[in-house]
């Protein structure tokens, strides 16, 4: 597996550089490509200018700097005409600065575009695309570091050698000239390392990324509301590339920004309904989550930087190129995505339409590492499994699936037996795959799909406020997220800046009957009956009104004017009332009125 | 017999024993592969799979490390008389020339140049930490040129000699290659598991 890790927002970033920390000697100049941990490339995605600026590691993607990041809204000038049309018929502002934990907004500035006559305009500005947001990420950020990257073509620039990050600095006479050396020395070190080296060969260099990899954080910013549009967009083309999400579900209470745990709860929740209800071959091929609470609690809650190194050092046996002797299709991407998918009848759910479909799963990781080989496989699945090394709270014995996969010398067979041992899924329902590691020590990385559901009441586990369980955790959240949704519809649906349109909308797809609310509540007790999965129907911004909501009539040129316009109306009516008033024949005509006449 | 058959012996058997650590490690790893998996596969398979990229800055300044070790070897053990049989004063022609050192160390250049430029080939089978390729970057390259300027120095002195001058001529060049070898080093503590 060989992903492009694309960072999402503030949280996606910071995660990130950890997987894009050099593997190569650190110089001033970078003589090839720069190397990262299991030959990993990747971009980050932000929606605020000013963090971009904030931080020196990230150059701009735009100007040929890697590791390089991308603002979303980047390809939309200030003065775009199909900005100012959205801005005044929605209220939605496309090169917003970032989206401050409000979820809805960041779902609906993409959702605007499933409307027909939205897309209508954005084609005729940009060149016929009708989804210029996630279009440009995909097109300009992620797709040229894939094996779908065209081979001609506009963009095909952007998959050349990435330059040095050397280069995100201002030196940038100095760094000409030692470029230079570089490359030629480079080019030494490519001839005699073209069979292996990554960084060298041009070879390797053609090898790109076979998969994708989000990263997020789940707190209703800008890294929760990308991962769906960028897929959804994708999708359209490419059903069977392999997306993958690892989103962190931010921690309990209020955090560090202050923003309320209700809001960020929402945010949460809308992410995750949206990322899992969306069927196979239409959005994520999994969501691997990760709980803030827990790592706060092993790290320290403002550790950060130690958070984050956790979460890397977790998915290194995903990324490790060292695969075991042998074994086939260990690091192929699209068979792990297939495996993902492997599913029971009861996994099966109908869609409104009565059509039997797949929603993506959930994997919770347990990782544990060890510095030298103690008590064989049995010990260290027994610890990968145990409640301190669950990254997010659940009950192992409930998953359907385990996906294992190692870093060391261990045999795959007593994996599968350790593994049925500690949770009773069988040796079949359980996929080993080996990595030969460092060398200095052996780690694990299980991957339990859907480890929920099954028994009733499982939403009360709890122990010292604790959560034990996978289905108490989201519960407290969706719940939080309802609570937020009951008690805030001022600031949700009256935000500033919203048109009455828009307003209407929001209101349907939070309180119309089939909405957001409702759904949750369907969630929570799914939850507490003990059935999978959480969500199920996919909910819409723009979407038609459901049965018994509050119609919205959606004609852009039927809008009443705003105050703004009334004036301008106005002006114009006094002024050409004015000039009627000065016209010879109207003056006349008025004389014989006064005078009595017709 | 010459004055430096013994410490070129020294480095001759550092070279040695890096090679059976070599061996060693590959054996115990084809080993424990074995034990643990079911499939059938050959040693030679086994390397295929151990490969990782190091990185091209590394990898440059690994050739041209070794290429500097080919070049301060020969200066140090090859330029003045009583070291060797064979020295580079004999060939008068050339040392008496303005660019002699420059022709001679050109000449090392091009014949080792096979070996220098596969030598670092082997590296590839190794986990080499990022502080361990700080380390040999930082410090191999440096550590050469001091024992090549020493060597110069004692081929202007010729003839002239300064025990104490090649005797630090030969610890820096034994310390750069024990800074190009680390990764094998530091695979013993795998091998020893």
């Amino acid at each position: 597996m060989k992903p492009m890790v694309v960072g999402i927002g503030g949280a996606g970033g910071n995660i990130l550089k950890k997987f894009l920390e050099t593997q190569d000697v650190q110089l001033p100049i970078c003589l090839g490509e720069h190397l990262a941990f299991g030959n990993a490339k990747g971009i980050w995605l932000d929606s605020a200018t000013q963090d971009t600026q904030d931080q020196k590691y990230f150059g701009s993607l735009e100007e040929r700097k890697y590791p390089g990041y991308l603002i979303c809204h980047g390809m939309i000038s200030a003065d775009s005409p199909f900005k100012k049309w959205i801005k005044d018929t929605y209220g939605l502002d496309l090169k917003a600065q970032g989206y401050d934990r409000r979820a809805e907004y960041l779902k609906a500035i993409f959702e605007v575009f499933d409307i027909e006559k939205v897309r209508e305009m954005a084609r005729k500005e940009f060149n016929k695309e009708d989804n210029p947001l996630p279009g440009y990420m995909w097109k300009n950020g992620i797709r040229p570091f894939t094996v779908l990257r065209p081979k001609t073509g506009a963009n095909s620039h952007m998959g050349n050698a990435p330059a040095s990050v050397a280069e995100t600095t201002d030196n940038k006479s100095k760094f000409a000239a030692l470029q230079k050396i570089g490359s030629l020395l480079g080019s030494i070190g490519a001839l005699t390392n073209k069979d292996k080296d990554a960084s060298c060969s041009p070879e390797m260099q053609s090898k790109l990324c076979d998969s994708i990899l989000f990263l997020a954080s789940l707190g209703g910013g800008t890294g929760t509301g990308f991962i769906n549009p960028i897929t959804s967009y994708v999708r359209r083309e490419e059903k069977a590339f392999p997306f993958f999400a690892l989103g962190i579900l931010t921690e309990k209470g209020d955090d560090a920004r202050m923003a309320k745990a209700g809001q960020r709860n929402l945010g949460a929740a809308i992410a995750m309904y949206d990322l899992l209800t969306k069927p196979a071959g239409e959005g994520l091929d999994a969501l691997i989550v990760i709980d803030n609470e827990v790592l706060g609690r092993k790290y320290g809650k403002a550790n950060f930087e130690a958070n984050d190194n956790a979460i890397y050092a977790s998915m290194k046996p995903m990324f490790d190129l060292r695969d075991y002797p042998g074994a086939k299709l260990q690091d192929d991407a699209p068979a792990i995505k297939r495996v993902f998918w492997d599913a029971d009848e009861d996994d099966r759910v109908e869609d409104e339409d009565g059509k039997v479909i797949l929603l993506p799963p959930i994997l919770v990781p347990c990782y544990y590492s060890h510095a030298e080989s103690n008590g064989g496989e049995s010990a260290m699945v027994e610890h990968a499994l145990s409640e301190e090394c669950r990254l997010f709270p659940c009950t192992p014995s409930k998953a359907d699936r385990a996906y294992v996969f190692t870093r060391g010398y261990v045999n795959a067979e007593k994996i599968k037996s350790a593994i049925k041992e500690f949770t009773g899924i069988t040796e079949e329902q359980t996929k080993v795959y080996r990595k030969l590691g460092n060398g200095f020590g052996e780690d694990i990385l299980i991957l339990l799909r859907n480890p929920y559901g099954g028994k009733a009441g499982e939403q009360n586990q709890k122990k010292d406020g604790k959560d034990l369980t996978f289905e108490s955790r989201v519960y407290d959240l969706i719940e939080s997220a309802i609570n937020y949704i009951d008690t805030n519809e001022t600031n949700i649906i009256n935000y500033l800046g919203y048109s009455d349109l828009t307003k209407k909308y929001l209101k349907n797809y939070f309180y119309g009957s089939g909405g957001l609310r409702e759904e949750l509540k369907q969630s929570l007790q799914r939850i507490a009956d003990g059935k999978k999965p959480i969500f199920i129907k996919p909910l819409k911004i723009f979407s038609e009104p459901r049965s018994g909501s509050e119609a919205v009539v959606h004609d852009p040129t039927k809008q009443e004017p705003k105050p703004v316009e009334k004036k301008e109306i106005e002006e114009m009516v006094e002024k050409e009332l004015q000039e009627m008033l000065t016209r010879p024949e109207f003056i006349q005509r008025i004389k014989k009125i006064a005078e009595g006449g017709n | 017999m010459s004055m430096g058959i013994f410490p070129l012996g020294v480095i001759l058997a550092i070279v040695a024993v890096v090679l059976v650590f070599h061996n060693l490690y590959i054996n115990k790893i084809y080993g424990k592969v074995k034990e643990t998996s079911d499939s059938g596969f050959k040693k030679e398979e086994l390397l295929t799979y151990l490969e990782l990229p190091q990185g091209s800055n590394f990898n440059t300044f690994m050739i041209a490390s070794w290429m500097l070790f080919f070049v301060a070897l020969a200066f140090l053990f090859f330029q003045t008389p009583g070291t060797s049989p064979w020295y580079y004063f004999q060939v008068i022609q050339i040392a008496s020339s303005e660019f002699g050192l420059i022709a001679f160390g050109l000449a090392v250049m091009i014949i080792t140049a096979l070996a220098a430029f596969n030598i670092p080939k082997v590296y590839r089978y190794y986990v080499v930490s990022r502080s361990i390729k700080a380390l040999m970057v930082n410090f191999s390259l440096p550590l050469l040129m001091i024992s090549i300027a020493i060597s110069i120095y004692l081929g202007t002195i010729y003839p002239q000699a300064d025990d104490l001058f090649w005797s630090l001529g030969y610890v820096t060049l034994v310390a750069s290659l024990i800074l190009l070898i680390m990764p094998i080093v530091c695979s013993l503590k795998e091998v020893a598991r």
